[in-house]
């Protein structure tokens, strides 16, 4: 956690309940913040996902390190405050390959772009559904009530 | 019967044939039944369950209704199927498995053809299994179906030549490629003289190489459910489909008919009449009191012993006897073990088995025509083999 | 002039080998696999965003349904996580903590029993599944004089438990297989002295089995880490991390077990580490029987009717059957979470497909997901 402080001496810092830290740094500084965190040992992505608060969107990105010999080492959240609409951010996928659906998902469910990911495409959802991001909180479900029923013409 | 010398030869001929036809099916589809109620029963027990229930007395008439199911269900025939290879491929597999009993010996005589060319006569006619998978596969227009029959050709043109391979020391012992030779040649050797013993490499290596024949785990490639869905007959319903399951049962009761009459001595067996005979002797051995009806029981096995319907009767018996060990052997092996992969296979059949099976006809020709003493006592290919065996394991 | 093509081969969502409803995409080169991309989301229930219109309590049905063949690992983290938030204002009495860890462990062993008999299955080996389902059956015997349901449960409560233990389910030390379906002692020395020799003589010991699973879909205990693999997984890899251990919860700090750890990272490894963890499972579950029998008392604190933890988020993770299950809840200080998001290790796993499959054939694509144990539900919520 140190060197976290060192490095962004101005981002706000808390550590939750359970003992976990977690660091709010602006959107700039997001991949800075993951590399410093992938040079101290910090290997393994635990998950990537986003909270909607009603203005805005936080992305966290919950970080941890992976030593046998060690106990009770705590995870660091990367959150990063991100607009509503349009929201874009790098990609730690070619960094943390085990993140790549966690972010695939982020994107399905509320809408946040990943620049750089090789696959960005919605995960859960089908690939061209039209009916917006599902777990943000302004949501309203607008499917048809009755599905229209379409002839399948067996291809070939 | 006099009426029937009375016929022009090929009336008989035409007329013979037609019953022995029939016959044939009958008893390939009473095998079909009791193989299928069978595996069904044997691997419910295997497996901690009971299987078939409720259809008849403990579920014993089930394969009557999945085959009445069978027949009156829906045909769904994909689109784009090419229609001949499609239609054609289950009705060839079934007639195929049946051809293989036109050669097998029920009893003395009691034989559909007893031709010449026995043991290459079945593997011309196993064959046809690899057609009829393949045309099924690639007719039916379906990615799965197309990889399953690749597979099951590769396996089933492998393991052909290991078989062969493995039966023609059994032929050289009797000299003869006639099943009907064979058998008489396993009853002229006596108590054990079944050529089990003297041929137990070729034994095994018949047994693996039949059971990747018929398609039956741990070499059920073809039609691995849980990777291909069914294969190469994926998309067939109904009855074309309960033909391809006949053939396969079929198959599996043929195989173990030929590998009883090569191995075990097909119908060979003591016949009510011995065993009545026998019976007596054992009992006068008792003391005076039993003597009337030991000398009875004696005198009445002596008199039946030569009727030939009663004898063929007896053979029947034994070889179904030794027909169902196969069965039950082959049905413990498929629900124990998992299944091998495509490129072990391949090794196993052409790296290992090929490789033995022909030491085996080395061993068995050098054996037969070397008299060799080993410590002052005449060595018999048995037990050479079984020191052999003994040795490397 | 003739050119070969890749197949492209659907193995789409109604399989008898994929474990629920996912689909897998491959391109195949003859037998050799090119490409393998799995397609998910056949069975999304929307678990996240009903539990923000739900009570705190009625969330805890939803998370039995995520993994529903470890239900109860499931509850304890979502429990866990709701209780961390509360802080000192709640605190769990240590028998509902000991019963916890009871079933939490028992549950690992349903779950690792269903893992390897349908991995046998997929492989081709039908009967040790029938046998898995034999000894299932006797704990969900077990599970349901307990808490009152078979397989899906909704028996952790925010506080401890919702009930104690049925009279007489622990049984005693001397209970044998008779007893395996009546009392909890009566399984484990029915598990211990029958189960686990049968598994190794029927599968682990076969050479067919051994073929077919070493040396296929290895993973170096580097790309497990940068892949975000946990549990067996991570395991077999030979990286020794478990949670219980490096992150103690619950009681797992005062009870003694070891941790397996393969050493090559391929699909045996990971199939022996699930193996071996039953036999771990089985150790602590005696302790807990232990202690439980001799400590009796309160199984739940005293909560307030309508759950309002204050204001706060918390990330939850626990050693669940499968690999890391974590529970991210944020807490506006209302009775719904504003949160809950379900981090599941199938889901996470999943993406190790279109690294470990191509280069190996058709078959070793089966032996891998079952090898990767998958649930539908956990990887699609």
């Amino acid at each position: 956690m140190d060197f976290l402080k060192e490095r962004f001496p101005d981002a706000p810092m808390t550590t939750h309940v359970n003992g976990d830290t977690e660091i709010l740094v602006p959107k700039e500084r997001y991949e800075e913040a993951v590399r410093a965190c992938y040079d101290a040992g910090y290997k393994y992505c635990s998950v990537v996902t986003a909270i909607d608060w009603q203005d805005r969107l936080t992305l966290v990105a919950s970080l941890c390190r992976i030593d046998p010999n060690e106990v009770g080492a705590r995870n660091i959240h990367i959150k990063v405050d991100l607009p509503r609409e349009g929201a874009h951010i790098p990609s730690i996928s070619k960094l943390y390959p085990g993140a790549n659906w966690h972010e695939r998902e982020t994107y399905d469910m509320y809408g946040i772009r990943f620049d750089g990911h090789p696959n960005h495409r919605r995960i859960l959802l089908p690939d061209n559904w039209q009916g917006g991001h599902p777990l943000l909180k302004d949501f309203v479900d607008r499917r048809p009530k009755r599905p229209r029923l379409v002839r399948h013409r067996f291809a070939e | 019967m006099e009426w029937w010398y009375s016929l022009p030869p090929t009336a008989q001929v035409w007329i013979g044939g037609f019953l022995k036809g029939t016959l044939i099916l009958i008893w390939g589809l009473l095998n079909f039944f009791v193989c299928l109620m069978l595996e069904r029963k044997l691997s419910a027990w295997m497996q901690n369950r009971v299987g078939p229930w409720r259809v008849g007395l403990w579920g014993w008439i089930q394969p009557v209704a999945d085959l009445l199911k069978l027949w009156v269900k829906e045909y769904i025939q994909p689109n784009n199927v090419d229609r001949w290879l499609y239609l054609i491929a289950p009705f060839i597999g079934f007639t195929t498995a049946n051809l293989v009993w036109l050669i097998v010996p029920f009893g003395d005589k009691l034989i559909a053809t007893d031709l010449e060319i026995g043991i290459i006569f079945i593997a011309a006619v196993t064959g046809y299994d690899v057609i009829a998978t393949f045309m099924a596969g690639w007719g039916s227009n379906n990615k799965y179906s197309m990889l399953g029959a690749m597979r099951g050709a590769a396996q089933l043109i492998s393991y052909e030549v290991t078989m062969v391979m493995s039966v023609i020391g059994v032929v050289m012992m009797a000299g003869s490629l006639r099943l009907s030779d064979i058998v008489l040649a396993q009853q002229e050797r006596g108590l054990f003289g079944w050529f089990l013993f003297p041929q137990i490499i070729g034994f095994i290596v018949y047994l693996i190489a039949s059971l990747a024949e018929l398609n039956r785990a741990p070499f059920d490639l073809a039609e691995a459910e849980q990777e291909l869905v069914a294969g190469h007959h994926t998309e067939y319903s109904g009855m074309r489909w309960a033909m391809f399951m006949l053939a396969e049962y079929i198959h599996l009761a043929a195989w173990s008919t030929i590998a009883a009459s090569l191995f075990l001595g097909g119908w060979n067996g003591p016949t009510l009449g011995q065993v009545a005979a026998g019976l007596g002797n054992v009992l006068n051995g008792f003391g005076a009191f039993v003597n009337p009806v030991g000398t009875a029981v004696a005198g009445w096995g002596l008199s039946i012993m030569n009727s030939t319907v009663l004898n063929w009767i007896a053979g029947v018996f034994w070889l179904v006897l030794k027909t169902y060990f196969f069965v039950f052997l082959a049905m413990w092996i498929r629900w124990t073990l998992p299944r091998v992969r495509i490129d072990q296979l391949m090794d196993l059949g052409w790296k290992f088995l090929l490789p033995v099976s022909l030491f085996n006809i080395f061993l068995t020709g050098t054996l037969r025509y070397v008299a060799v003493t080993f410590d002052g006592l005449p060595v018999t290919i048995g037990s050479f083999t079984l020191r052999l065996l003994g040795w490397w394991l | 002039m003739e050119r070969t093509r890749e197949l492209l081969v659907n193995m789409g969502p109604q399989h008898p080998s994929t474990h629920g409803v996912l689909r897998l995409m491959i391109k195949l080169d003859g037998e050799q696999v090119t490409w393998c991309e799995p397609d998910i989301g056949y069975l999304h229930r929307c678990f996240e965003k009903l539990s923000e219109q739900k009570t705190y309590p009625q969330v805890i049905p939803y998370t039995d349904r995520t993994d529903y063949l470890a239900a109860m690992l499931n509850e304890q983290c979502y429990v866990e996580a709701v209780e961390k938030l509360f802080g000192d204002a709640i605190q769990v009495p240590e028998r509902a903590q000991y019963i916890r860890v009871m079933m939490a462990e028992l549950q690992r062993i349903t779950s690792h029993l269903l893992a390897l008999g349908s991995m046998a299955m997929d492989l081709g080996a039908t009967t040790p599944f029938l046998y898995c389902w034999r000894d299932r059956e006797k704990l969900y015997s077990l599970f349901e004089r307990i808490t009152g349901g078979r397989m899906l449960y909704n028996y952790f409560r925010i506080g401890g438990v919702r009930n104690d233990l049925p009279e007489g389910i622990i049984g005693t030390p001397q209970d044998g297989e008779d007893k395996s379906d009546k009392t909890i002692w009566g399984f484990i020395n029915y598990f211990d002295s029958y189960v686990y020799p049968e598994w190794d003589a029927l599968v682990t010991g076969n050479r067919i089995f051994q073929y077919r699973t070493k040396g296929i879909g290895v993973l170096t205990p580097e790309q497990a880490i940068a892949y975000s693999a946990s549990g067996a997984v991570l395991r077999g890899s030979g990286v020794k991390w478990d949670l219980r251990k490096n992150l103690p919860y619950a009681v797992y700090d005062r009870l003694e077990f070891d941790i397996p750890v393969g050493s090559n990272g391929d699909c045996f490894d990971r199939w022996w580490v699930r193996q071996e963890e039953m036999k771990q499972s089985s150790r602590i579950v005696k302790q807990c029987l232990e202690w439980l029998a001799e400590n009796p008392g309160p199984v739940m604190a005293k909560v307030p009717r309508v759950l309002k933890p204050p204001k706060g988020e918390v990330y939850h993770r626990i050693e669940g059957a499968r690999g890391e299950v974590a529970c991210y809840v944020v807490s506006d200080g209302g009775p719904n979470p504003y949160k809950v998001k379900w981090r599941s290790p199938a889901f996470t796993h999943l993406q190790l497909m279109p690294l470990l499959v191509p280069g190996h054939k058709i078959a070793d694509i089966i032996a891998i997901l079952g090898s990767i144990d998958v649930v539908l539900g956990e990887v699609d919520r």
